[in-house]
């Protein structure tokens, strides 16, 4: 079967003042339906890229090349007006800050409803049942309540989830998380990403889960792509990330990982060695694109 | 940050001490005929320039004397809060309207729009306001709908820049982001999404507006460029005051003190109002 995400060879430079700089570095990925996919790295690597770059919100400022394709077909070569029609129905996003995602002076309860009256063209009130019940699906007690409040009344939590059941509303294809939990505490951050499971379980919804947390990835992915400096090093069933890792970096990026099941003075960074030596692989194929560019 | 849990009445002395004058204009303004002692038009000419009813040769059926003609100072007072009223409303209410239109789109549009706009608020900011509506008003036709587009036609610009400095500051906000990834459509986002975010600092403009409206007006009536001479204005009043100034004070000073008490009233009310959206805006 089709994947549902199928990235090839996706490169994105961003115009700096006088010179482009080269975010993503030919990215190959592939999601398929119903699959939680982790894209893994640590900060600077293209993760958060990658997903704008999927949803079509990529800095206006960048260029994007190489493909995308979505259920069969291919993003990069669609309109402006295509794109975003596939927003929200085909595709959703689970942003990193619940609070920020949110109008801070409108009700809940309006700001789910959008999405169906816009999507799924019901009604006024046919919109106002359905949202109780998502509110119900993403285990959120007394929704009657929670549709009048406003963002700031609702904690961190209760507004992932409200942003959750948004992303889920309209059984999109594909949903990109782009790192769902990192503004919540642990032991909250637990129990949404257990939500996430529950949701995506039976659906054929793929999605791309963007963290730099190994942790959550073991806890919630079936596959991993670990990303580093705008390049896939290596791609994985989670379990075999973890029990055999065959690239350096991905090795270098466990042991830099805290574990409860081991020793705070086990961590260990990454080693300069390594980080140079990725570094001077980047700049090979900066040069090497550059000619490339010039030659043509 | 601040957490709220439930919607705080904007509680303050500003805004109590405002709105209770704005309330008091309303109701003057609205109840005039049942108020006014006297016909505001009416002649007396053997009680010309009585002082008000407390000071030595007061008349108690004048409450705050009359002018040289004899007429009623106290329900020429009254009458005039009706003109200051309806300027204040509908001047302030139509500037905040064609300024909140062009600054919205010249905000949430950017390129050329907002180029043409904001341009064009540059040039209109360099025009004296004063001698500016005094112009309008001589090519308009004196009169008081002249007195509102001259309003209008000055002081858009005080809302078109502000809702256009907010509208900047707001579409880079994450939910406006996340109501495109919802694939809602622009008009709606600047519509349902981010006009609701400028409208606290939009009600607080149009407060300090009407004050200035009222001022505008004042302005007018003093150089005779408002409502047909006769019909009672505060600015009328203080034009008129001031020929008989040395032999009665009261003449100009009541309809200054109604100005300045009104004016205060409404830039109170506003400054008020914005210390308590503050923790809205602030965010």
């Amino acid at each position: 079967m089709n994947p549902t995400l199928e990235i090839d060879g996706l490169h994105l430079d961003i115009a700096a003042r006088d010179r482009r700089v080269a975010v993503l570095r030919g990215v190959d990925l592939a999601v398929a339906a119903g699959e939680v996919h982790g894209l893994v790295g640590e900060s600077g690597a293209g993760k958060t890229m990658v997903g704008r770059a999927v949803l079509g919100l990529a800095p206006e400022s960048a260029a994007v090349s190489g493909r995308i394709r979505f259920a069969g077909g291919d993003l990069l070569g669609l309109p402006e007006r295509a794109r975003r029609a596939l927003l929200g129905r085909g595709m959703a996003l689970i942003p990193q800050d619940p609070l920020a995602a949110l109008n801070p002076v409108r009700r809940i309860g309006a700001q789910i409803a959008d999405m169906l009256r816009l999507h799924l063209r019901l009604g006024r009130r046919a919109a106002a049942a359905r949202v109780l019940e998502l509110l119900g699906d993403v285990h959120i007690r007394a929704p009657e309540r929670v549709v009048r409040q406003y963002p700031h009344e609702l904690s961190g939590g209760m507004r992932q989830r409200v942003l959750i059941a948004i992303a889920f509303s309209c059984r999109p294809r594909l949903i990109v998380a782009d790192e769902p939990t990192t503004a919540l505490d642990v032991t909250v951050q637990r129990r949404i990403l257990r939500l996430i499971r529950e949701l995506n379980a039976g659906s054929d919804t793929a999605i791309l889960f963007i963290t730099h947390d190994l942790g959550v990835v073991a806890k919630i992915c079936d596959r991993v792509s670990v990303i580093h400096a705008g390049r896939i090093v290596e791609a994985a069933p989670v379990g075999e990330i973890f029990a055999a890792p065959r690239h350096d970096y991905t090795r270098a990026l466990l042991r830099a990982t805290p574990r409860h099941d081991r020793p705070a003075n086990a961590l260990a960074p990454i080693p300069a060695a390594l980080a140079a030596r990725l570094a001077d692989e980047a700049a090979a194929f900066d040069r090497r694109r550059a000619e490339a560019a010039a030659d043509g | 940050m601040a957490e709220r849990t439930a919607w705080a009445p904007p509680v303050g002395g500003r805004v109590w001490f405002g709105g209770a004058v704005v309330a008091l204009l309303v109701v003057a303004a609205l109840g005039a005929p049942l108020l006014a002692p006297h016909d505001p038009l009416r002649q007396d000419l053997l009680s010309a320039l009585l002082p008000p009813a407390w000071a030595a040769g007061g008349d108690p059926a004048f409450p705050l004397g009359t002018d040289s003609l004899g007429r009623d100072l106290l329900s020429r007072l009254i009458y005039g809060a009706r003109v200051a009223l309806i300027v204040a409303v509908v001047a302030a209410s139509l500037a905040a309207l064609l300024g909140t239109v062009l600054g919205l789109l010249a905000g949430f549009l950017g390129g050329w729009v907002d180029t043409a706009v904001s341009r064009l608020v540059d040039i209109w900011m360099a025009f004296p306001p004063v001698l500016l509506s005094i112009v309008l008003v001589a090519v308009i036709g004196a009169g008081l709908h002249a007195v509102i587009i001259a309003i209008v036609i000055i002081d858009w610009t005080r809302f078109c820049r502000v809702v256009r400095a907010e509208v900047l500051v707001q579409r880079e906000q994450d939910y406006v982001a996340s109501a495109v990834t919802i694939g809602l459509d622009r008009r709606h986002i600047l519509v349902a999404e981010i006009l609701p975010n400028v409208a606290p600092l939009l009600l607080v403009l149009l407060t300090l507006e009407m004050g200035i409206a009222v001022i505008v007006e004042a302005i007018l009536s003093f150089v005779g460029l408002s409502v047909a001479s006769g019909a009672p204005t505060w600015g009328g009043l203080i034009a008129e005051g001031r020929l008989y100034v040395y032999q009665a004070w009261w003449g100009m000073a009541l309809p200054m003190a109604c100005l300045i008490v009104v004016v205060l009233g409404f830039n109170l009310l506003g400054d008020g109002l914005r210390t308590a959206f503050d923790p809205v805006m602030q965010r």
